[in-house]
């Protein structure tokens, strides 16, 4: 009984095995294939995540917003005059150049002019900030009011 | 002779038969496991075949102290068999590797 028993499970085994081996060399070609198939888009697979994160940190760098240009309105009639006034405080936001428009501070940009005194070689003036568009662009629209009453060598 | 004959296409059909059959069972597992069975296949045919060859002569060690043995006792004709049995070894280890290979060799 129990060789019966040992002679079944062996040919059971045996016809498990063969059957596998069989049924691998029936099936051997496609499974060659396609595991061919899966290293190659794998591979191509690496290779688009490479090529798209390259695109996606040239797009970040491409889409940095930056100060590239400073324009200054003052509201003086004489045009020399203006012209100075204008020239200093473009001097005093220079430093705002280049700088991520993110990263700026409105209220921090606005006070770099406001209430500053600025002189020309024949006056003075005190200079409060009327108006600010931050961009790539500034553009500061400033009141320069004249100060007659301290003469300079008081200071 | 009859004899060394005998003994002579067992060794051979013994390396043939672990070769072959070393191959297919042992690509079930590639089968199994979602890898490639015929690029397994032929990987094993080649890796067992000095295996099988040396396996169907009965042990390398004991067959060369024959060879050595015969040499030195001038017994050119054990030396003879000896070598036979070597050959025949490797050439049915050979011709499995080749038949598995005509099979499954992935380049084709």
């Amino acid at each position: 009984m129990i060789s019966r028993l040992k002679f079944i499970i062996a040919g059971f085994i045996l016809g498990f095995l063969v059957g596998a081996a069989t049924l691998n060399l029936i099936l051997g070609r496609h499974l060659d294939n396609a595991e061919l198939e899966i290293k190659k888009l794998r591979s191509d697979l690496a290779d688009q995540y490479e090529k798209t994160t390259l695109l996606e940190e040239k797009l970040a760098v491409r889409q940095k917003l930056t100060v590239d240009e400073i324009m200054v309105n003052a509201n003086l009639e004489d045009e020399f005059e203006k012209l100075e006034v204008e020239s200093t405080a473009k001097k005093l936001l220079k430093v705002l150049k280049g700088k991520e428009l993110k990263e700026l501070d409105p209220t921090l940009v606005i006070n770099i002019l406001d209430r500053r005194i600025v002189e020309t070689p024949e006056h003075k003036y005190r200079i409060t900030v009327k108006g600010t568009l931050i961009s790539e662009r500034i553009i500061m629209y400033i009141d320069a009011e004249e100060i007659k009453d301290v003469p300079l060598g008081n200071f | 002779m009859e004899r060394f004959l005998a003994k002579l296409l067992y060794m051979f059909l013994t390396a043939l038969g672990m070769i072959i059959g070393g191959s297919l069972i042992g690509s079930v597992s590639a089968g199994v496991t979602g890898h490639g069975p015929f690029k397994t296949m032929c990987e094993l045919a080649r890796d067992l075949k000095i295996w099988a060859a040396v396996a169907a002569i009965g042990g390398s060690f004991t067959s060369l102290q024959t060879l050595e043995s015969g040499l030195l006792e001038g017994e050119i004709k054990t030396v003879i068999k000896q070598l036979g049995y070597i050959f025949s070894a490797f050439a049915g280890a050979h011709i499995g590797y080749l038949l598995i290979l005509a099979l499954a060799d992935t380049k084709k």
